[in-house]
């Protein structure tokens, strides 16, 4: 058997063909290949430029997802050597067509900046990075847990109701916020967790997902802690979900930190202290587990992995530069006069707190800060007083 | 050494909650594991870490090993069976072409493999329905039941308290049940599970049928682990199942969910392999 190759059947079956990751490669080398490049910029536009609204729109967008997030899981497996190297094969050959076009680096190095696409780029242009392991089965044995923790969060979260609403989508009228006023209370909560899943509406399946979520996010940071022994390949599963943890992380923090809050209004019969530890105890520990996964605690090897490799002849920059598709200028063009450079940058809070991010300005001052806010503070509580009806309003909604 | 391809859902079972996952081994030795979980459980989530340790255990190498899924919330005890049942005869009869839908061309198996032992590890519920198909099966005088044999975690063929049971799996939060008394829950299993129903009552005086004079030995199981601080299930001896080891600190759920600092769940089922 040849089993790296029978590996690479695996993954590609579950990470390109079962997904909608083929058909956006289709389309986009059919772009590419017919030099449709204003077609290209329009499909890949930063959504800040203009909103991406139209139901095709959208689906391709979600379809070149799938297809980054097969480039992120050929990575993972290619540094540890799971699969055979896939410079010469025909797949290796499209996606390097792809990953080296001008608008799609746009789209994973600038707008979603996703470090394994860009990793996989170089790989496939003829870098050759590999994680040489002490112990190959404990290797081999934590990437078994990262399939299956990564299976999980493809069927059952990755295309649900919660992370869409956490990424700030509302489902038929429902939001995060409706989420969160429902965990108020424990009787609904439980019933609505309890609901048979051919059964279940937007609610009592998203609360099903939180769950899960909570979950996946303990989960992780297990495998995260199993895998120190081998720094690169820990800080590759990181970025895996970087979308979530990293470009969208301090909101997805929020939201589930204000959601976990939720539990610490339950009152138990009697008030038992017992009780009361043990939810506060999982309050504690789950927004522990949220702040060092979306904290860059787990960044450092692959950044230092792709400065080295820009360093070198794979640059993304000169890379580009020698490209055919930069021959074409329009609105997208990086030009610098153009567009902002995105720096690492201090803000600095009114409270004397500091603390680093990345932006496109070259400072930022805040009134308020995690460090003083209530909300992380717990020292007062946030009172929800039902300002615009907003609470009666999702009570008409759930009845 | 990579001693198991990537988990896998078989094809024909990607539905939630039935899907079938499946771990095949680079060097198959014709033998399996077959893990079904209990009430309100996961193919996989209930037995986590079992699918990253086994791969690295010796006496699991050249085992396939398969995590089975069924509704454990709502569905009938006796259906759920007759659905494993009729798994476990395609599992057995129709092997060669269970493997050619599922298996990478790359990784092809023996025109002739077929598998010579099936190791049940059943949890909670699981270990009523695992019971219930095999006694079926034996009935039916499936010639494969005597390549099987059964480990049990928990197991709920007592009795079980199901409210309980079904808000101390129905989610990740553990503190959940404490909360839970006097919500609207119903299922079938709330009636079938309790110590004296007339299912489980069945189960006993037809098991006890199938296995006087000594025969039918795989409808005995070979281990029973329990948990020490078990609130869910009746832990009373099932017929002539052996007498049950114990696991100290752990509860109904944590009692099969070994991780690489405790390791006595997987150890219980190496000792029987």
């Amino acid at each position: 058997m040849n089993l790296q190759q029978a590996n690479f059947e695996d993954l590609i079956t579950t990470y390109y063909q079962d997904t909608s990751a083929h058909e956006a490669a289709e389309h986009l080398v059919g772009l590419i290949t017919r030099e449709q490049s204003q077609l290209l910029a329009t499909l890949l536009r930063d959504y800040r430029e203009r909103a991406i609204s139209l139901p095709s729109e959208i689906k391709l967008r979600e379809a070149v997802d799938d297809l980054m997030i097969c480039c992120s899981a050929m990575e993972l497996a290619s540094l540890i050597g799971f699969i055979p190297k896939l410079q010469q094969t025909n797949f290796g050959s499209k996606m390097l067509l792809i990953l080296e076009n001008k608008y799609v680096r746009l789209y994973y190095e600038e707008y979603y900046p996703t470090k394994l696409p860009q990793m996989f780029r170089c790989r496939l242009a003829g870098a050759s990075h590999v994680i040489k392991p002490n112990n190959n089965t404990e290797l081999y044995s934590n990437y078994m847990v990262f399939l299956a923790l990564d299976r999980r969060f493809m069927e059952k979260l990755n295309n649900g109701y919660l992370l869409r609403m956490l990424d700030s989508f509302t489902i038929k009228e429902f939001r995060f916020s409706d989420v969160v006023y429902l965990l108020s209370t424990p009787n609904k909560f439980i019933e609505l967790l309890l609901v048979a899943p051919g059964k279940r509406d937007v609610m009592s399946q998203t609360l099903n997902e939180f769950s899960l979520l909570m979950q996946f996010c303990f989960d992780l940071r297990n495998l995260l802690n199993l895998t120190d022994p081998q720094p690169l390949f820990q800080s590759a599963i990181w970025n895996h979900y970087s979308y979530w943890f990293q470009i969208i992380g301090e909101g997805l923090s929020e939201h589930l930190g204000e959601a976990l809050q939720q539990f610490l209004k339950w009152k138990p019969e009697q008030n038992n202290n017992d009780t009361i530890e043990l939810v506060h105890g999982y309050v504690i520990e789950a927004r522990t587990v949220l702040e060092e996964l979306t904290s860059r605690k787990f960044a450092a090897p692959v950044d230092n992995l792709i400065k080295e490799l820009s360093a070198n002849k794979f640059n993304p920059v000169e890379k580009s530069d020698n490209s055919p598709m930069l021959e074409h200028t329009d609105r997208l063009s990086t030009e610098p006069k153009v567009h902002p450079k995105y720096v690492d940058v201090t803000v600095k809070c009114l409270c004397g707190n500091t603390f680093e991010t990345r932006s496109t300005k070259a400072e930022i001052t805040t009134e308020i800060c995690s460090k003083r806010h209530p909300y992380f503070t717990g020292k007062k509580k946030k009172e929800d007083i039902g300002v615009d009806g907003k609470i009666e309003n999702l009570k008409l909604k759930l009845t | 050494m990579q001693t198991h391809l990537a988990t896998r859902t078989l094809k024909g079972t990607q539905k939630p909650n039935k899907d079938v996952q499946a771990l095949f081994a680079v060097q198959p030795n014709r033998k399996a594991i077959l893990f079904i979980h209990g009430f309100s459980g996961d193919a996989i989530d209930t037995w986590s870490d079992f699918h990253g340790l086994l791969p690295e255990c010796p006496k699991c190498s050249g085992r396939d090993v398969f995590f089975y899924g069924y509704d454990g919330l709502r569905a009938e005890m006796n259906a759920s069976a007759a659905i494993f049942r009729e798994f476990l005869d395609r599992f057995f009869n129709s092997t060669k072409i269970l493997l050619n839908e599922n298996l990478p061309l790359s990784a092809p198996r023996a025109d002739d493999f077929e598998y010579d032992e099936l190791v049940i590890v059943a949890h909670s519920l699981g270990a009523v329905i695992a019971r219930r198909a095999l006694l079926d099966a034996t009935s039916n005088k499936s010639n494969w039941v005597a390549r099987t044999k059964m480990i049990l975690y928990a197991p709920a063929h007592k009795g079980a308290n199901v409210v309980d049971l079904a808000l101390d799996v129905a989610s990740s939060f553990s503190f959940l049940k404490v909360f839970g008394i006097g919500v609207r829950f119903e299922s079938p299993l709330i009636d079938e599970l309790k110590p004296d129903s007339r299912s489980l009552k069945k189960l006993l005086e037809d098991t006890k049928t199938a296995t006087k004079d000594g025969t039918n030995l795989h409808l005995v199981a070979c281990k029973v682990v329990l948990a020490e601080y078990e609130k869910i299930v009746v832990n009373d001896i099932f017929g002539d199942d052996p007498a049950p080891y114990a696991i100290p600190e752990t509860t109904h759920t944590s009692v099969c969910k070994p991780n690489r600092y405790f390791l006595q769940p997987l150890s219980h089922l190496e000792a029987c392999l």
